[in-house]
């Protein structure tokens, strides 16, 4: 009668662990792959934004010149004030002896 | 015998083998290891290089003055094309040039010449294409045609500070390089230092997230802040265009200080240029007059000789002048007034009032050529103000042993002598502070990565006493309410000023029909918030400073004191 031939755990495990590492790299470098496409694109997107943020700054340092505004005011109307009153901070002699007061 | 053959004939060859694998490890190693690095690093590493932004240089209240603007490279990838180089550059080159159609036609050829050089793989066709040309090009889509980020230098005011700007240009490398006024002064703060980013790359050539990065960082350039208040620095542009217009002036100038700290507020001039498209226009009008052009000040120059005499106790305001009653012969020179009125036994106060040339002679003889020579120097002129624009210069003072008689004589009124516009507000500004000279400056405060640097303003060495400044205020302040120019002086206000006509040298000799007009003057006379010179050359409405460049500096001053809140008395 033949002794059975017992199965070597130790190769079962071997195997086990090399399909299992073999299948976490896989997994990984397949990850790893889309991240870095992914993290190109997200580069893409940054580089979009700082161009609209230059493109918006642009345009406050177009809109926000003196020359403009002037240009603009000018063509709505506005013109410079020739005669300027000039408000004193002292109190007119009409006032100076007068006592206000509130009633209800 | 045989077995001594074979060994040797072995030991020979594992030498001669040792040598060639030596050699040729030598050749990879030494000889050759620049280029390979340089191929392994292109085929392991993705670069790019991170250009540094130019700093920007802002205006008082933090508005851009000099910013950038996003511009692009338009280039050509030679293996890409597909179309002919003929019909690209025909259709290339109308959008990418302007309207004349000679330079169309060389625009095409270039284009054309570029699209046909079978040595190169990139070739760039035109630097600094706006966002809309390059959207007009990518519209088309011609295949390895493309762009590159570029920056180019964009100023929000216009033309209104170009002088004092100066201009972003390149150098013999193709390097942006900063010339004239703040640019050039500052070019090294300004321009900052290019990074390089450095990834590891996959096969594909995308980068590797766990990869090694290696970055230089970039260096963007720092930004300045001056002391120009935008409001001011336009109301001089629009005024001094309107007086030049107005009174027929070849040029002219205005500039205007802080006469406490040496600030400049404001400073322009006419002609000028736009320093954007600075190649189209005269490289004469690059250089910014109120610091590059000498110019005779004229009877502007009398307040300072008499405040120089009234430091020495040599003459009181209520002198007389026992020699004013008529012309002056020196060294066979005649010296008249601009009038030719006299006024026997005049007060200092009145040869003021009155810009009397013989009185100020009796007044320079007084105070005598080695004084007169010595505040000179202390005033500053013969010397560059110290100012932060590139183009500033100086004429030097003639030393004491070449001083003449007559030397004397017209430079106590101002001729003879020639000073730079910021020089006369410079040495002017010492009656209006009570006698301490300063340093004019325009940026405040320099904010880089690492932080702001404030600048402090430096204050010199006290040169008139403050009783003189005092007596000299007044007699400006009368001279701007009784003299030529009193009918433009804005009503309430104490202003101290004078008026200068001075005849410009020509030849040898003064041309009697071409002057310099101008007014120097500060105010509020008794707490000046500002002191001011206009000037302006070959008016033809009149000659005089009373007539042409006093009312331009009233205009200008009743803005200001409308914009400072500065009320009438």
């Amino acid at each position: 009668m033949k002794k059975p031939i017992k199965k070597p755990k130790l190769l079962i495990l071997i195997t086990i662990l090399i399909t299992g590492l073999s299948l976490t790299q896989l997994v990984i470098s397949h990850s790893l792959a889309t991240t870095g496409g992914k993290m190109r694109q997200l580069e893409e997107k940054a580089s979009v934004l700082a161009e609209q943020n230059r493109v918006l700054a642009e345009e406050i340092n177009q809109m926000g010149s003196l020359t403009r505004v002037a240009s603009e005011a000018q063509k709505l109307g506005l013109i410079k004030a020739n005669q300027i009153f000039h408000l004193s901070s002292q109190v007119p002699v009409a006032l100076e002896n007068t006592t206000l007061s509130l009633e209800r | 015998m045989s077995y001594n053959w074979r060994v040797n004939f072995l030991l020979t060859f594992f030498i001669l083998a040792g040598i060639l694998v030596g050699g040729r490890l030598f050749y990879w190693q030494i000889l050759s290891s620049g280029s390979l690095t340089a191929i392994a690093e292109s085929q392991h590493w993705v670069s790019s290089n991170v250009s540094a932004e130019r700093g920007k240089i802002l205006a008082s209240d933090g508005f851009p003055i000099a910013a950038n603007q996003e511009s692009f490279l338009l280039f050509a990838s030679l293996p890409d094309i597909k179309e002919d180089a003929a019909k690209i550059a025909e259709t290339l080159a109308p959008i990418i040039s302007g309207p004349d159609s000679l330079e169309i036609a060389s625009t095409s050829a270039l284009i054309k010449e570029r699209l046909n050089q079978s040595n190169l793989v990139w070739v760039p066709l035109k630097h600094k294409v706006s966002r809309q040309t390059k959207k007009e090009i990518e519209d088309l889509k011609l295949s390895g045609i493309g762009f590159e980020n570029e920056q180019e230098r964009s100023y929000p005011e216009g033309s209104a500070s170009a002088q004092l700007l100066g201009f972003v240009g390149s150098d013999i490398n193709g390097e942006e390089k900063g010339y004239f006024g703040l640019e050039g002064y500052y070019d090294l703060e300004l321009k900052g230092h290019q990074g390089i980013l450095k990834r590891e790359k996959d096969a594909s050539g995308k980068p590797i997230l766990i990869g090694e990065v290696k970055k230089e960082q970039e260096q963007n350039g720092r930004t300045l802040v001056t002391t120009i208040d935008r409001t001011i620095q336009y109301i001089l542009w629009e005024k001094l265009k309107e007086g030049i217009e107005h009174y027929g002036a070849v040029s002219g100038s205005v500039v205007i200080m802080e006469p406490k700290t040496g600030a400049i507020l404001g400073m322009v001039s006419w002609p000028n240029y736009d320093p954007k498209s600075y190649f189209l226009f005269d490289k004469n009008l690059y250089s910014n007059p109120v610091v590059s052009s000498a110019y005779e000040p004229g009877s502007t120059f009398k307040i300072l000789i008499m405040a120089a005499t009234i430091n020495e106790g040599l003459v009181k305001p209520e002198t007389n002048c026992d020699q004013c009653s008529g012309p002056r012969v020196i060294s066979g020179y005649t010296i008249k007034t601009w009038d030719e009125k006299y006024f026997p036994n005049s007060t200092m106060t009145e040869i003021i009032q009155h810009s009397d040339n013989v009185g100020m002679v009796f007044v320079g003889e007084k105070l005598g050529i080695n004084k007169m020579v010595e505040y000179l120097q202390n005033y500053g002129f013969g010397q560059k103000t110290g100012i932060d624009l590139e183009d500033e210069s100086s004429l030097k003072l003639r030393s004491i042993s070449d001083w003449k008689e007559i030397d004397l004589a017209t430079s106590s009124f101002g001729q003879g002598i020639a000073v730079t516009p910021l020089q006369m507000v410079r040495a002017a500004s010492t009656i209006a502070n009570g006698g301490y000279l300063v340093n004019p400056f325009l940026v405040k405060k320099v904010i880089s990565d690492e932080g702001t640097n404030e600048i402090i303003p430096k204050i010199g060495k006290q040169i008139l006493k403050s009783a003189t400044t005092l007596a000299v205020t007044e007699m400006m302040v009368n001279a701007v309410d009784n003299g030529e120019a009193k009918w433009a002086k804005p009503e309430g206000y104490r202003i101290a000023g004078k008026t200068g006509t001075a005849q410009i040298p020509v030849a040898g000799h003064y041309d009697k029909d071409k002057t310099i007009a101008s007014f120097i003057g500060f105010a509020p006379a008794d707490d000046p918030k500002f002191v001011m010179l206009v000037t302006l050359r070959e008016p033809a409405s009149s000659p005089w400073g009373a007539e042409t460049a006093a009312p331009l500096w009233f205009n200008i001053a009743k803005e200001i004191f409308t914009y400072y809140g500065i009320q009438p008395n």
